[in-house]
């Protein structure tokens, strides 16, 4: 997993569901991030970028991107840019990517911990483990 | 007995394939307007839907991944986004029929308005999806479904002449007073329901509900083929049965109760208060089949934690889209609207539907990555390629034979 | 900068013809080292061809092995494709990419290897 690897970006990396060390759903590669090496002369993948936004620009509707940046802004104050995965974070790359960190650290997961405090916690039983 | 109740997936899977709220009306109407003639639609549908849900299985089973999931990677979030759409209106308008045909059902028990029984129809969907773990809900309404045997009973009573039901099936005919534009609209419409697409959702999300492994390959394979064709079976055995009733004293079928009329006809009151726990068993089986859809392809199209195998609290956008469908769902219930207008207006939808989420199966399913040594067979592979243009076909006729035929009037 | 930003940019060549857009980014794993990932996946190249669906399905670039119709027919498909390799880009701003080879001296993407690729 050090080196070498020729991949397509398109088919192996786009659109694939992201795991966290858990194995819990992470969301999925919405876009990635480019970044240039230091003589300027190639770009690297530096990050994923997954969750509130990410999807939206890579549909090309920027303002809905944009605007969804800013619910999450003020849903989430001070949490950077959520959307951000640094590429150094990945541990496999499979039929789904995998990453070395818990889901909770990642930016999607503050979506889903909004819906989880404000809406579900509320009703009897959340926490009832299924079997 | 333990081995028999794991092919309960399929069963439940299978009702909304063949005897939910939409089909059941819908078998009915054939066979009174058609006969038998278009049986062999149901055939057709019912060898297609195993074909893909062996396939959707086995790559839930090798690699977890559920169909929505490959939806989105191998056609691109753009083609992704437009299914999404597309199936988000079926499974939510399907599920607004179903929840009216579980209001339908306790109706017919306790002889009251059904619109006074929605709002108990939906509690009880909605703590039966919040609290039943999945294999038990699987297992007792794939069982109690079974009770729509009461159908084949009443057939039988009915004491046919079976060589003249068989031949009727066997050389397909358009009636006098149908036109071909009729006639291949129900054809697509009984093709289509047998192929909806929320049967591969559930299908495939239910085997990565219950875990599915490698070494659950044979179990799929049963799954299959004993649920699809009991589901076929007794839509069938629903157009024999009109066929015989209604097609003589040319009555035409376009509600759910009237369907339930050849049973007490035929058979009497035990068989009828039978055929309304299967009816009650079906409709719920299919709004819980479209509930949890609705909830599977949103979540498995942005990635999140999805299902009843994890905590509510540990896939909280996931319980919160199926509580507001189900919800939502009651609320336009009870505005009075018909609910087989609404699974009718569906079928247009599943023209999008239906080839953008058969193609993403067929390709994984061959894709060595993914599945390793478990890809497709070249016979598998040439049937599922046919049944690709067919779904592309019908897709594309869908829409003008509609128009045509003023929505098969 | 984005990598979808990259795939929806049309290329033209020394000439003003428009190529068609960028269909498809390869990654060769050789760029700086990100730890504990490893050496980062630099951008080689740019395949243009039709943005046609079956471009992302894997029939030539991953290990869709079937049927047999659907393979012939992608494979046909991808013989029209072109590869630029990066060493050929001058510019690339936001919807436009510049390069420096004639359009009709474009070589095709390279042969993957398919599994084999991976170590």
């Amino acid at each position: 997993m050090s080196a070498g690897r020729t991949l397509w970006a398109g088919l192996r990396l786009l659109d694939r569901q992201l795991v966290d060390r858990n194995g819990r759903m992470a969301g999925c590669v919405d876009d990635l991030e480019l970044a240039t090496t230091e003589d300027g002369q190639h770009l690297y993948v530096s990050a994923i970028l997954s969750g509130p936004g990410a999807l939206a620009q890579r549909l090309r509707r920027r303002r809905y991107g944009s605007w969804m940046r800013g619910v999450h802004a003020l849903v989430s104050p001070g949490e950077g840019d959520p959307t951000r995965i640094a590429f150094n974070l990945v541990s496999d790359i499979g039929d789904h990517i995998t990453v070395a960190a818990d889901h909770e650290e990642l930016g999607s997961a503050s979506a889903e911990r909004w819906v989880r405090d404000h809406v579900i916690a509320h009703i009897p039983g959340s926490g009832h483990a299924p079997e | 007995m333990k081995k028999m109740l794991q092919v309960t997936l399929c069963i439940l899977t299978a009702i909304g394939g063949f005897v939910d709220i939409g089909d059941l009306v819908a078998n009915g109407e054939t066979g009174a307007r058609f006969k038998l003639g278009l049986a062999w639609a149901v055939i057709v549908g019912v060898v297609g839907i195993i074909v893909y849900a062996e396939m959707a299985g086995r790559v839930a089973a090798v690699s977890g991944r559920p169909v929505f999931s490959l939806v989105r990677e191998r056609l691109g979030p753009g083609f992704g986004l437009a299914n999404l759409l597309a199936s988000s209106f079926i499974n939510f308008l399907t599920l607004t029929a179903e929840i009216a045909g579980v209001a339908i059902a306790l109706s017919m028990a306790a002889s009251v308005s059904y619109i006074v029984m929605v709002p108990l129809a939906a509690v009880v969907i909605w703590v039966v999806i919040w609290r039943l773990p999945f294999e038990r809900m699987e297992q007792l309404f794939g069982l109690l479904g079974l009770a729509l045997l009461a159908f084949v009973v009443a057939l039988v009573k009915l004491g046919p002449d079976w060589g003249h039901l068989f031949s009727q099936a066997a050389h397909p005919a358009v009636p006098k007073e149908e036109t071909p534009f009729t006639y291949a609209y129900f054809a697509i419409a009984l093709f289509g329901a047998a192929m909806t697409p929320y049967e591969v959702f559930f299908f495939s999300s239910g085997a990565v509900e219950e875990h599915w492994t490698v070494k659950d390959l044979a179990l799929n394979r049963a799954n299959v083929y004993i649920g699809f064709p009991l589901g076929a079976f007794l839509s069938l055995s629903i157009m024999a049965l009109t066929t015989l009733v209604f097609a003589p004293r040319s009555i035409s079928v376009d509600a759910l109760p009237q369907v339930a009329l050849p049973v007490a006809f035929a058979a009497g009151k035990v068989a009828l208060a039978c055929l309304i726990v299967g009816i009650f068993a079906a409709t719920f089986g299919a709004a819980l089949e479209t509930a949890l859809s609705t909830g599977y392809c949103i979540g498995q199209y942005l990635g999140w934690e999805w299902g009843k195998h994890v905590r509510p609290r540990e896939a909280s956008r996931f319980y919160l889209v199926v509580t507001v469908a189900v919800l939502l769902g009651a609320l336009a219930v009870m505005t009075g609207v018909d609910p087989v207008k609404v699974t009718e207006y569906s079928i247009v939808l599943s023209a999008a539907a239906l080839p953008l989420t058969y193609f993403p199966i067929l390709v994984v399913s061959n894709d060595r990555d993914y599945m390793g040594d478990k890809t497709n067979g070249p016979v598998l592979n040439f049937l599922a390629t046919v049944y690709l243009v067919i779904i592309v076909l019908v897709a594309v006729a869908t829409i003008p034979l509609m128009i045509i035929t003023k929505g098969g009037a | 900068m984005r990598l979808s930003e990259l795939m929806h940019a049309h290329v033209i060549d020394p000439d003003c013809n428009d190529l068609g857009s960028v269909d498809d980014v390869r990654l060769v794993q050789d760029g700086p080292v990100l730890q504990p990932f490893g050496a980062a996946f630099r951008v080689d190249g740019l395949v243009l061809g039709r943005r046609a669906i079956g471009t992302r399905l894997g029939y030539y670039r991953g290990d869709v092995v079937g049927p047999w119709l659907l393979r012939a027919l992608f494979r046909r498909l991808q013989r029209r494709a072109k590869y630029v390799p990066w060493e050929a880009v001058q510019t690339w701003d936001g919807d436009v990419v510049r390069i420096a080879t004639r359009g009709n001296q474009l070589g095709l993407p390279p042969e993957p290897a398919g599994a084999g690729e991976r170590p």
